[in-house]
């Protein structure tokens, strides 16, 4: 007769541990939205005073009409690039991709680059031209890939994401060629580089039906990510129906994705860098890594967006920012610790 | 009693109930619940009672974990085919080796048993039932399997990895209970890993490995234990710890349906052997009566010699 062990024993350490540090990471990332909220450069280069709030009408209109919906958007962008990219990693068995790669953010970009070019440039335009190619893009990827004879399914959607990738790129070269070269080529680069400069209550109100939805899907199924990362022989032994719950979740994530860019543009690295970080730090169990990915998306984001706006007196774009630090943890985690980057 | 005790001991008792219900629908939605693991003493009189209420219930010992009837199976453009008339019955409660030279359609029989591949001629029934009428779900409650190689890309750790075991037990949004977790931790106990609990199972050696994956698997509770080459890649001491813990599982009642090149670890402790080769069943039969030099030679065709070793035959390849 054995005795059977505690429950408190047996969900011990790592999943102590492991909610400990997402508590600390949600009470982080509510601390830096409070800071960022007074943070700016007006009236002073750095710090609007929570006086100004009540005092001057200026201040007031200008935090409550630009800064918060800003900081809003850049904490759901930060989520929705980390979530969607630990779908895709998981999903894909493949640590070196995020929810941009089949195809969504060069369609994305095309989109973008034919609103300005050729179609106008209004800024509804550019979006809406930039969400429909985003998805267009997925789409292609997904039709040559069931077309392709051989390999795997993985094999043949990183095969079809890369030429779908490709094709919309030489499209958005051939564009940024034929741009007036004063006005459209800059705000083509501006735009590929990404920001959150223009985003108002309106955007914000406008992804979030997507973006919502889709974030609420991919945490209620975060325990099955992990059953999805197995092989398909193990997956399905455990009686997960693969196909469908991959479809439901890479939806979720290239939907919530291409909401998300095309209202501001290629932010670079988040939906990559960021998953890596959750798991070193909470564990690699997608009960924890994803809203651990989440948060620290968010903070990521939030931090790399409040340098943006308020380091220069002009606007930094956010996407530059991202992939500078995102690149510089990356390459500091992969000195500091080789065995936690495997593969 | 100990909860332990009575988990493990349902397999046996319940599956041969199980297996004799024609419709076991009542067995199905109370074996569905989450709370199954928890309650099995609870689940299984609803099984007995299905049982006996079925018209014709043959007797218990009758019902195989797993009866093929001609099954046939050719993957698609191959020049012929992978299973040809397989027909073949695995007792319940036994541990019975696939032996066979390589391409001989031995993980292509596992595969076929998984429903991971369906059978174009024939039938397969599990437990006295046709396949195709359990759900995946049903299914993977019953039947479950260690992969030849199992290759983790994301560093779980051996709890959370034998944990996965539990997903034919939940909801498709539940998250695992806590008793869930002390399921899991009862296998890695029962396979002697507990120690290694917290480590990633990307950190762990071959034979630790395989353990692991067994572990996993029994965290899923099946009737019916499908292995690839379990001690394909281990060395001496770490292939007698997995043939140790699948003896363990039989004296627990399980059916365990095993491939092996060592026609030795089949002898050790198959009850059990099925020959295959060429996609085709030479021979099934209990240990003593199928592992002779005579069958051995016709299914590898190389001279064998099968001598006793203390009542257990011993298989040498001789010049
Ligand atoms: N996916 C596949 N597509 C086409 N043919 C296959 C496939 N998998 C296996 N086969 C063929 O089916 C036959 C049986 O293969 P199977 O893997 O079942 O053999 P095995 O007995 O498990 O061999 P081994 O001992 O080498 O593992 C072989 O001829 C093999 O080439
Ligand atoms: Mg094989």
């Amino acid at each position: 007769m054995t005795e059977r062990r505690p429950a408190t024993e047996i969900v011990s350490r790592q999943t102590q541990q492991g909610r400990r540090r997402l508590a600390l990471l949600a009470v982080a990332l509510g601390c830096l939205l409070l800071l960022s909220f007074f943070l700016g450069r007006y009236p002073g280069p750095w710090w609007t005073p929570p006086s100004a709030l009540v005092e001057d009408p200026l201040a007031q209109r200008l935090m409550l009409h630009l800064r918060l919906p800003r900081l809003l958007a850049a904490v759901l962008v930060g989520m929705v690039l980390a979530a969607s990219g630990t779908c895709f990693q998981m999903i894909f068995r493949n640590p070196l991709v995020d929810s941009g790669f089949l195809g969504v953010s060069a369609g994305a970009s095309f989109g973008a680059s034919l609103g300005i070019v050729a179609l106008g440039g209004a800024p509804v335009t550019i979006q809406l031209s930039a969400a429909i190619f985003g998805i267009l893009g997925l789409l292609s990827s997904y039709l040559l890939s069931v077309r392709i004879r051989y390999g795997d399914w993985v094999l043949r959607l990183v095969l079809a994401g890369i030429a779908v990738s490709a094709l919309y790129s030489s499209g958005t070269s051939l564009l940024k060629y034929a741009a007036d070269p004063l006005r459209q080529l800059p705000e083509i680069t501006f735009w590929m580089m990404g920001g959150l400069w223009n985003i108002t209550w309106p955007h914000v109100l406008q992804i979030l039906p997507v973006v919502l939805p889709a974030l609420v899907v991919i945490l209620l199924l975060r325990w099955r990510l992990n059953l999805l990362s197995l092989r398909d022989e193990t997956a399905f032994s455990l009686g997960v129906s693969a196909g469908r719950e991959r479809l439901v979740l890479l939806l979720a994530a290239v939907l919530a994705t291409a909401a998300v860019v095309s209202k501001t543009g290629l932010i670079g690295w988040v939906g990559l860098i960021v998953p890596h970080i959750a798991r070193r730090w909470v564990g690699s169990d997608a009960q924890r890594a994803l809203p651990a990915a989440m948060l620290l998306g968010a903070f990521f984001t939030l931090l790399c967006d409040d340098i943006a706006r308020t380091a220069l007196s002009g606007e930094l774009p956010l996407g530059i920012l991202t992939s500078l630090l995102g690149a510089g943890i990356f390459m500091l985690l992969m000195l500091r610790d080789p065995s936690g980057m495997r593969r | 009693m100990s909860a332990r005790q009575t988990r493990h001991r349902w397999p046996a008792a319940a599956a041969q109930s199980r297996a004799s219900a024609a419709s076991a629908a009542s067995a199905a939605s109370a074996a569905s619940a989450p709370s199954a693991a928890a309650g099995p003493s609870a689940a299984a009189p609803a099984r007995a009672a299905s049982a006996a209420s079925a018209a014709s219930a043959p007797s218990a010992a009758a019902v195989a974990a797993v009866d093929l009837r001609n099954v046939g199976f050719s993957y698609p453009h191959a020049e012929r085919p992978a299973l040809e008339g397989v027909t073949a019955l695995i007792p319940t409660g036994g541990v019975t080796a696939i032996l066979g030279p390589n391409g001989s359609g031995k993980s292509t029989l596992l595969h076929l048993l998984l429903g991971l591949l369906q059978a174009q001629q024939g039938s397969v029934l599990v437990e006295g039932r046709p396949q195709g009428s359990y759900s995946r779900r049903e299914l993977s409650q019953r039947v479950g399997l260690v992969p030849q190689n199992e290759t983790l890309v994301f560093e779980l750790s051996v709890l959370e990895y034998t944990l996965l075991g539990r997903a034919p037990y939940l909801d498709l949004l539940a998250l695992p209970h806590e008793e869930d977790r002390a399921v899991a931790w009862e296998a890695l106990e029962s396979v002697g890993i507990a120690g290694l609990a917290y480590r990633p199972v990307t950190s762990l050696s071959g034979g630790e490995k395989q353990l692991a994956t067994v572990a996993r698997a029994l965290a899923q509770a099946p009737a019916v234990l499908l292995l690839d080459e379990p001690t394909s890649h281990l060395d001496l001491a770490n292939a007698r710890r997995v043939l140790q813990v699948m003896a363990g599982l039989r004296a627990q009642g399980r059916t365990i349906l095993w491939t092996t090149h060592d026609p030795n670890a089949a002898s050790a402790i198959a009850s059990d052997i099925l020959l295959m080769r060429q996609g085709r069943v030479i021979a099934q039969g209990p240990l003593a009566e199928v592992l002779t030099g005579e069958r051995l030679t016709e299914t590898y065709g190389v001279p064998v010699r099968v001598i006793d070793n203390g009542g257990r035959p011993l298989v040498l390849v001789h010049e």
